[in-house]
């Protein structure tokens, strides 16, 4: 069963990454995709961090720079990535993830050990040559100093964990012989081999059948719980959201449109975007008529003048919201929105004009 | 072989008055008896090495003008159904009665050539995968234009008034008719295949998993483009989807299937708020709600495990290796699909003792 994680939010908890006007920049041929374009937010031990928003939003870009898993000819160049270790003799030491060498010894040795991920395609994500065994025993090796009978035995007691039945026999399956839903255990297996401080997921199951789905949510919610672990968790179903987070960043073009507590973000959501995606999902029962987002998300070379979502947003605000680029501004209780409709830190030739008008 | 199960078409020929819906003229597709195996063989004897039953004994009434959505979890063949009822698949056995524009009612199981063509315009299919199923190396104008020229439509000009007419439609600008699939969204390129589809005023669109690669506000532009679709020209829709919010949100009836066979069958509102299978109630738990106060509210009853596998069907019933109130007639006989409650067919054994929780 879900465990109810809404109530107890009374204790402040630990921080464990701290995510500093991030930006990921692209440089390709045409020009130059802010892919991440000043990202903030926090992710704190043991709860769970959805991030919610469209695809080429900069979802995915803003988990691989995390993990300085960027492809060519993207690269990370402003803010920072602060983890605050908690393993071994590092404990206590904040390091910045952005300043690492992506291959250099330090980000090897927290990449899969402190922060470890899984994909959306588990296929893609595991060796189709290796059997199941061998791909969980590599991350144990890696980064565990256990003999090599400790490590099968770990490995087999992963797999025990993430419910695959039979675990020893599974060892030496290959994973085109797996369903969907096995593989995903199975990534999972690897992914949790070293007992992560920090998993990002980066839509597990949109690939997957709904009851599969269930399945693997309810997993993860029953392992974060064994293993004290945070995890990141990317995903356009909001219906997962609902299920499963603590808190969310709604994303829109590289950048955060809103951060706020899940009961906030579908019982008092603040930017116009949030609004637009909830009222774009069916409800239950529901025959209301879907009310979509006007047009889509705008190419990445043709990155509209100030608040990037004000050519399709209902409350626009012509002369104001396509001039100036809004900042992301605390509103209350730790909610951040970036909208013009909310908090004052506008230009200062604005900000004389707005002076009557307070924040809402 | 089972028992031959008491089915809703089988009412509908005897009593024409009675199970047809309002909002039609009766049925336009009567499946019957369906099946489609998918036979392996190997070796110089030819030898079977293995029968995937992917669909198997199937009877389904589509009515005209109605969406019916057909779920299930992957592998359930909804997609080998709807494959087999577009004739892109010759059934193993069993009828596909169509009933055509002038009244006639012909067997699409057993077309000649010539005729089959005439149905395929009739009934279209629109993909999963907007990316792979347009060709990149053609228009606009060849893509939606390819069905014109081969029902006839000689005339280029002729085409081109056609085309710009369909994109309109479609919520597309018809000067895009120029314009290659890659310059497009995968939105944009979904109502490009719709359009493709409607070019030959079909009466019956198959939409396998139309919008399931979208994102939510893409998605919702879709359903509401299929929903003015249907409502401008009394279309008749086949909704094949795993999504059950879809299928909520758009078909008036809706058939669960499960490895191959129709477990399930009823008007959505039914299936919902009374399900009567098992496997009904499993999939309907198992839809996450979009509410965080929802989270733990109710008993989640899962389906244990994982769909066998086609090729290896279980004995009896074929859901009684996951399912909660599996008894022992249920690994023995395979229930028929027969009416629950009223208005209400489903195959499970123990229907009528079960109490299942709704959405």
């Amino acid at each position: 069963m879900q465990p109810t994680r809404t109530g107890s939010r009374d204790h402040v908890p630990e921080l464990l990454l701290e995510v500093r006007d991030l930006q990921t920049h692209f440089f390709v041929r045409d020009g130059v995709v802010k892919a991440v374009d000043g990202v903030d937010f926090t992710i704190h031990r043991g709860q769970t961090l959805c991030v919610v928003g469209e695809s080429g939003c900069g979802k995915s870009a803003t988990a691989h720079s995390i993990l300085q898993l960027v492809d060519e000819p993207g690269r990370i160049v402003g803010g920072q990535v602060l983890l605050h270790r908690s393993t071994g003799q590092a404990k206590g030491e904040v390091v910045d993830l952005a300043a690492l060498k992506p291959k250099g010894k330090e980000m090897l040795e927290i990449r899969g050990r402190e922060i470890a991920m899984v994909f959306q395609e588990p296929m893609t994500s595991l060796s189709p040559v290796h059997t199941v065994g061998d791909q969980v025993k590599e991350a144990i090796r890696l980064h565990l100093p256990l003999t090599e009978k400790e490590v099968h035995e770990r490995a087999i007691e992963m797999l025990d964990r993430v419910r695959i039945p039979n675990p020893s026999r599974h060892m030496s399956s290959y994973t085109f012989q797996l369903s969907g839903g096995m593989r995903q255990r199975v990534s999972l297996a690897a992914a949790l081999s070293c007992e992560p401080a920090l998993l990002i997921a980066d839509e597990p199951t949109t690939a997957l059948d709904v009851t599969t789905q269930a399945q693997i949510l309810d997993l993860f919610a029953e392992l974060q719980e064994e293993l004290n672990m945070a995890i990141m968790f990317i995903t356009h179903d909001l219906g997962v959201v609902a299920a499963i987070a603590d808190d969310v960043v709604v994303m829109y073009l590289g950048t955060v449109a809103e951060r706020t507590d899940v009961d906030s973000l579908f019982h008092k959501s603040l930017h116009p975007y949030t609004k637009a995606l909830l009222r774009s999902i069916p409800k239950p029962g529901g025959k209301t008529r879907l009310a979509p987002i006007r047009g889509g998300v705008p190419s990445p070379y043709e990155r509209p003048a100030g608040c990037p979502f004000h050519p399709r947003c209902d409350s626009f605000m012509p002369g104001r919201c396509d001039v100036v680029d809004p900042v992301l501004v605390d509103v209350s209780d730790g909610r951040d929105v970036r909208c013009l409709l909310y908090g004052d830190e506008v230009s200062a030739d604005e900000q004389q004009s707005r002076g009557a008008r307070g924040a809402s | 072989m089972n028992s031959n199960p008491v089915v809703p078409a089988a009412q509908a020929e005897a009593q024409p008055s009675s199970s047809v819906p309002e909002s039609g003229d009766g049925v336009l597709i009567d499946v019957k008896d369906l099946s489609m195996h998918f036979v392996t063989r190997k070796g110089i004897r030819a030898r079977v090495v293995s029968n995937v039953r992917a669909v198997e004994n199937v009877t389904l009434e589509i009515r005209d003008g109605e969406a019916l959505g057909l779920v299930g979890e992957t592998g359930c063949g909804k997609t080998t159904l709807g494959r087999c009822i577009v004739r892109a698949y010759e059934p193993t056995s069993g009828q596909i009665l169509y009933r055509q524009s002038d009244g006639a009612v012909i067997d699409a199981a057993k077309l000649s050539k010539k005729q089959l063509k005439a149905y395929q315009g009739d009934v279209r299919l629109v993909f999963q995968d907007p990316y792979s199923s347009l060709n990149p190396r053609m228009t606009l104008l060849e893509i939606i234009g390819e069905p014109l020229l081969m029902h006839g439509m000689s005339s280029r000009t002729d085409r081109e008034d056609k085309v710009s007419e369909l994109l309109e439609k479609v919520g597309l600008r018809p000067e895009f008719m120029r314009r290659y699939p890659h310059a497009f969204s995968g939105g944009q390129r979904q109502r490009v295949s719709i359009a493709r589809a409607l070019a030959l005023d079909p009466r019956m669109v198959i939409a396998d998993e139309a919008v399931s690669a979208l994102d939510v506000s893409v998605r919702a532009q879709i359903l509401n483009l299929l929903e003015d679709l249907q409502a401008q020209s009394q279309l008749t829709y086949l909704m094949i989807t795993h999504d059950l919010s879809v299928v909520d949100y758009l078909c008036q009836r809706v058939a669960v299937m499960y490895l191959g066979r129709v477990v399930e069958l009823a008007d959505t509102q039914a299936v919902y708020g009374n399900p009567q299978h098992p496997y009904t109630e499993a999939l309907l738990s198992a839809i996450p709600k979009p509410d965080p106060r929802l989270r733990g509210s109710r008993l989640r009853i899962p389906a244990r495990g994982e769909m066998p596998d086609a090729g290896n069907a279980p004995a009896g019933c074929p859901f009684h290796t996951r399912c909660s109130y599996v008894k022992d007639i249920c690994k023995v006989e395979v229930p028929p699909l027969r009416e629950t409650a009223p208005g209400q067919w489903a195959a499970c054994h123990r229907a009528e003792e079960l109490t299942l929780v709704p959405m």
